[in-house]
Formats: C-alpha cells, structure tokens, sequence
C-alpha cells in the first residue's frame, strides 16, 4: 500500500503576501523529513496544503496521484494526519475523550465510537506516557502534557502519512527522544511517512532521512538529509553561525555563540 | 472581543459539580423533571384540580369540565411554554458551538431583534395575535437572511464576522424597537413591553413549535461527534475529515430557526438560552449528543415552571415569564457557579 504524498507548482502565499511560488517535492512512505525554515517562511501553509486543509492549494497537492482535494475528507483522515501548531479553541472534556476525536474518521458516525476506538486511544494514551491522566479534563493538563495529547490524539487517527507543525514544541528533553522514536518506528517498521516543521538544527540529523529547506525568498533545497543539512546550507538558512558537532558517527549543528 | 471558552469556568480543572452523578441519572432526573413541569404546570391555575385528575385526562380523556380546562386552556400555553424553553436553550448550545464563544445565546444574531420590530409594526397596526406572530417570524426571518448574507462568503466563513455583524444589527433593530415604544400610543405600550420581556399569554398554536423542535433536537443529536469536533476548533474538525462548511451552515439555520420559532411564541425571553448549556455542563456532561438533549429538557422545564408562576404567583394579574425566569434563574445560577470554588 503506497502513500506517497507530493505537490507539484504548489504556491505557498498568505493574504497579501507570496512566500514561495513553486514548491515541488514528492514525499514517499519509509522516509521522515525535516522542514525547515525561518520564522514566517511558509513551513505551516506547507503542511496545511500538503493536509488538503487550504482550499488555494487546490489541485497541487496528490496522494498516490490523485488530487488530495477530490479525495473524500473521511478517506482523506485515514490516509493524511495533521498535527497542528496551535489549537484554536480549548476543548472541555475528559483527555480521554479528546484523544478519541482522533478516531471520527475511523468511527461510525451514526452510532458513534465503538471498543475498539477506545482501545486504541487509550494504547495511544500510553505511548505518550499519558495514561494516568486520561479522566483528567483536557483544560487541567499543562502545555507538555497537552502536547502529548495532541500527538495521542494524531496516533489514534494512525493516517498513513503524518504532518507534524512543530510537534517537540514544550515538550522537556525526555518526552521530545521519545515521540521522535515512536514515529521513527512507524517511518522504519510499518512504511508510514513523516514530514515535520522543527525548529531544531540536532533533531534533523539524528532522525530525518530527508529534508526541506525553505530558505527567506523562497527559495527551496530538498532531499536526503546528508547531502542537504550540511553548515553552509543551516547557516545561510538561520543566517546564523553554526558549529559543527561529531558524535557518534555523525555531524550535527549547534548555534556558534 | 475576547474569545471566551465555554468552558473558561473549568479552566481551574477541579472535578465536575456532580462527579459521581452518571449521565444515565441525569437524564432521567431530567426526563423526570420535564414531564412533572408539564403535569404541575396543568394542575396549578384558578380552576382547582388533582394531580390524578391531570393525569386521568392525559391517559383517557373523557369530557368534562376537567378535560376542557386542561386540553383547551392549560395544555395549549403549558406545551408553548415547554417548547419555547427546549428551542432557545437548544439554539442557544448550538452557537455557543458555531461561535465559539460562551457568552453567545440565541439572540446575539439579531433574530429576537428582527421579531421584536415585526411584533411591534403588527401591534402598532392594531393587528391580532395571529397577524403579531406573522410579523414576528417574518422579523426573525428577515434579520437571519440579513446577517446571513452580509457575512457569508463560500468556504471562508468568519464566525467573528459574523459574531459583529448579529452584535451591530441587533444593536440597530433594538434602536428602532425603543423608537417604536416612544412613538406608540400609550395604550400599547403596556402590551409592546410585554412582548419585548417575554410572554406566552397570548401564544399560538404549540404545534409547530414541538415539530421543529423535535426534528432539530434528533438532527442535532445525530450531528453530536461532528459538533464535539467542530467545538475543538473548526481547522482540527476538517483535518479529521468534517466537512466544516456544511456543518456551519446547518447550525446556522437550525439555531436560527429554533430562535424563531420560539420569539414568535412567546416573545423574547432571555437567559434560559444563555445558561441551559452552561448549567448542563456544570453537571460534567461535555459531549453534544447528551448535552444537547439535557440542554432542551432542562430549559424546557425551567420556562414551564416560570411561567405557571407567572400567571398564578400575582393572579389574576400576569408577570411577563421572561423576568420571573431572569428572577429565578440568575441567583441558581451564581450558586451553581459560586459552588466550584
């Protein structure tokens, strides 16, 4: 079963601004990719478009070569998850049942979610260590543990193509490690796809096997992670100065303060 | 305006009011508190009459004095009073949905506004109560394609705009309702108020009323996971494949028509819209598909009781149902909120 997301021509623009005007890059299933990018550049419009939740997108964006926004939005859930960066409302039930949102588009709609839905958000509340809070009210958790709700609640919809808009953001250093395993695991064990926002020039490095780099202006540079997050590129793309890091038979960056 | 949660009261995160009370005993509390607001409503009045006898004539009516006053002058006001409370606490929940905010109620839209100004054109004109309530759903009617169409623009529907756009038209229509009561001939005025607080003296036909009711609570109850979603935030509920805009639209109308249906009853009478919702989930009922119904039964019951009060407590002088309801409801509803902290 592929799941191989891509966008072709796909501008990137906010109300009167143009960000990027052709981004043209084919996600496949087994990879996990690092997007890139200064504050505004267009990483979140990216992965709206690339979700099929911006109408402008339109017929840029496919999933196995069909146009994401002809794709049913039930079927569409199944197959592309979102996690987004901000929540715009506060939600008033249990945590539990937050994550068990996750599961509509898997569920009946008529009689609504059944056992098995239950299970599989309550596993997902486990993977992300939140189990013991399930029948707390969501309002009640603090930023990280909401953080970790959120990725429960994404796990339980288990798409086959993940978007991730800054998922490590207040997350503390253990639970950041951890979330970024369990999708290496879905990425290596069961050919899911993974494409993140990070804002992070170490992470890349130790978990993507591909990045995008979206540079001020628009301009793009794409593909494997060794040949793409090198210090020339991560410097001119933070216009800051990066020193270069080995450990463990890799290269990695941290800021040259 | 500050984008309020409707559950900001529960941001402290202490247990629900009643943990340990379970939905299935709130509903049935509920249910019960409906049906005995019906039956107490219909014994209560001038003409003295039991319980039993309320009940025998629901169960087999057979002619009789007993039969007339409680089918031909109670039931009729009783079940306007019941329908009323059940459409505005059940449109009332729904824009607390579609606006995302916890201060809306069925009338932020202007759509008591437009109805106001319709009864109060139909009272002026010397018309009857049936040309009063025609007005008065043509009002209603009239301000709901108003906002709709100043606001709506395809798939980019701006619930702020339109949240402004009900807050400046109701604005407006109450500026021409209070031109109206300066103008009117003192004779009127008395009635016109009446209307403006809520009153089902001079309701119609009840029937139409528990249809729409009926029919939006089952369709509302149907569409209860969509709106859990859709009050998560309308970005998360497309991405978990809700189709948003549609859903919208149909809260939109469905409120709209619940308000409507309900002002041209019995006029506008506040605040059971407003908090039947809020009270429902203080109980620690958070999902649509209980609390909608909970919502309908419980300000059912509430403009039931307030309005046997209303024509029995001061008789035979009536209150309008609309300030004894405010009377009543607003210290139950400091207790209710007072007793989380």
């Amino acid at each position: 079963m592929p799941g191989v997301l891509s966008c072709r021509h796909l501008k990137l623009q906010v109300p009167g601004r143009m960000l990027c005007g052709d981004v043209s890059v084919t996600f496949e299933p087994g990879q996990m990719w690092a997007i890139l990018g200064r504050n505004g550049c267009g990483k979140t419009t990216l992965v709206h478009a690339l979700a099929g939740l911006d109408r402008a997108a339109g017929a840029a964006v496919e999933l196995d070569g069909v146009v994401l926004a002809n794709t049913p939005r039930r079927r569409r859930a199944r197959d592309v998850g979102v996690l987004l960066q901000q929540e715009e409302t506060e939600f008033w039930g249990s945590v539990l049942d937050y994550v068990l949102l996750g599961r509509f588009p898997h569920a009946d709609s008529w009689t609504g979610f059944s056992r098995e839905d239950e299970t599989r958000a309550t596993q997902a509340l486990e993977t992300v260590e939140l189990a013991p809070l399930s029948a707390r009210r969501y309002v009640s958790l603090s930023g990280g543990e909401r953080q970790r709700a959120r990725i429960a609640q994404l796990l339980a919809q288990d798409p086959r193509a993940f978007l991730l808009d800054e998922p490590l953001q207040h997350l503390d250093l253990q639970h950041q490690a951890r979330v970024l395993a369990r999708f290496q695991q879905l990425v290596r064990d069961e050919r899911r796809l993974v494409a993140m926002v990070l804002h992070d020039a170490l992470w890349p490095g130790r978990y993507c096997t591909h990045a995008l780099l979206i540079y001020d202006g628009g301009a793009l540079a794409s593909g494997a992670s060794r040949e793409v997050l090198t210090r020339a590129n991560l410097e001119r793309l933070y216009a800051a100065p990066l020193a270069e890091v080995s450990y463990d038979g890799g290269s990695y960056f941290v800021p040259h303060v | 305006m500050a984008v309020a949660s409707p559950h900001a009261v529960q941001r402290a995160g202490c247990p629900p009011l009643i943990a340990a009370m379970s939905r299935p005993l709130l509903v049935i509390l509920l249910s019960i508190a409906g049906a005995g607001s019906i039956v107490l409503a219909l014994v209560v009045g001038t003409y003295p009459i039991s319980v039993l006898q309320v009940i025998e004539t629901i169960v087999a009516p057979a002619p009789g004095v007993v039969h007339d006053v409680v089918w031909q002058l109670r039931a009729p006001r009783v079940l306007a009073a019941f329908a009323c409370g059940g459409l505005l606490a059940l449109a009332g929940a729904l824009l607390q949905v579609l606006l995302r905010n916890a201060l809306a109620d069925p009338y932020v839209l202007g759509v008591s506004g437009g109805a106001a100004l319709g009864a109060l054109v139909a009272m002026l004109l010397g018309a009857g109560d049936t040309g009063v309530s025609f007005l008065a759903l043509a009002g209603a009617l009239g301000s709901i394609v108003v906002v709709f169409g100043l606001t709506f623009r395809g798939g980019d529907w701006n619930v702020y705009r339109l949240l402004l756009t009900g807050v400046v038209l109701s604005a407006g229509l109450s500026a021409c309702v209070s031109l109206i009561l300066v103008l009117a001939p003192q004779a009127q005025v008395k009635g016109m108020l009446f209307w403006l607080m809520g009153d089902l003296a001079y309701a119609g036909s009840p029937v139409y009323a528990w249809l729409i009711l009926a029919v939006l609570t089952a369709l509302a109850v149907a569409q209860g996971i969509r709106l859990d979603l859709l009050a998560a935030g309308e970005l998360k509920a497309l991405s978990l494949g809700v189709a948003v805009t549609p859903l919208k639209l149909a809260v939109f109308f469905g409120a709209a028509l619940a308000t409507a249906a309900a002002v041209t009853l019995g006029g506008a009478i506040g605040f059971v819209g407003l908090m039947a919702a809020h009270a429902v989930r203080l109980l620690g009922v958070s999902h649509h598909r209980a609390l909608l119904p909970l919502a309908v039964l419980l300000g059912g019951s509430l403009i039931t009781l307030a309005d046997t009060a209303a024509r029995t407590a001061w008789a035979p002088q009536q209150l309008p149902v609309g300030v004894l309801i405010a009377l009543v409801g607003v210290p139950a509803m400091l207790w209710l909120l007072g007793r989380r902290n």
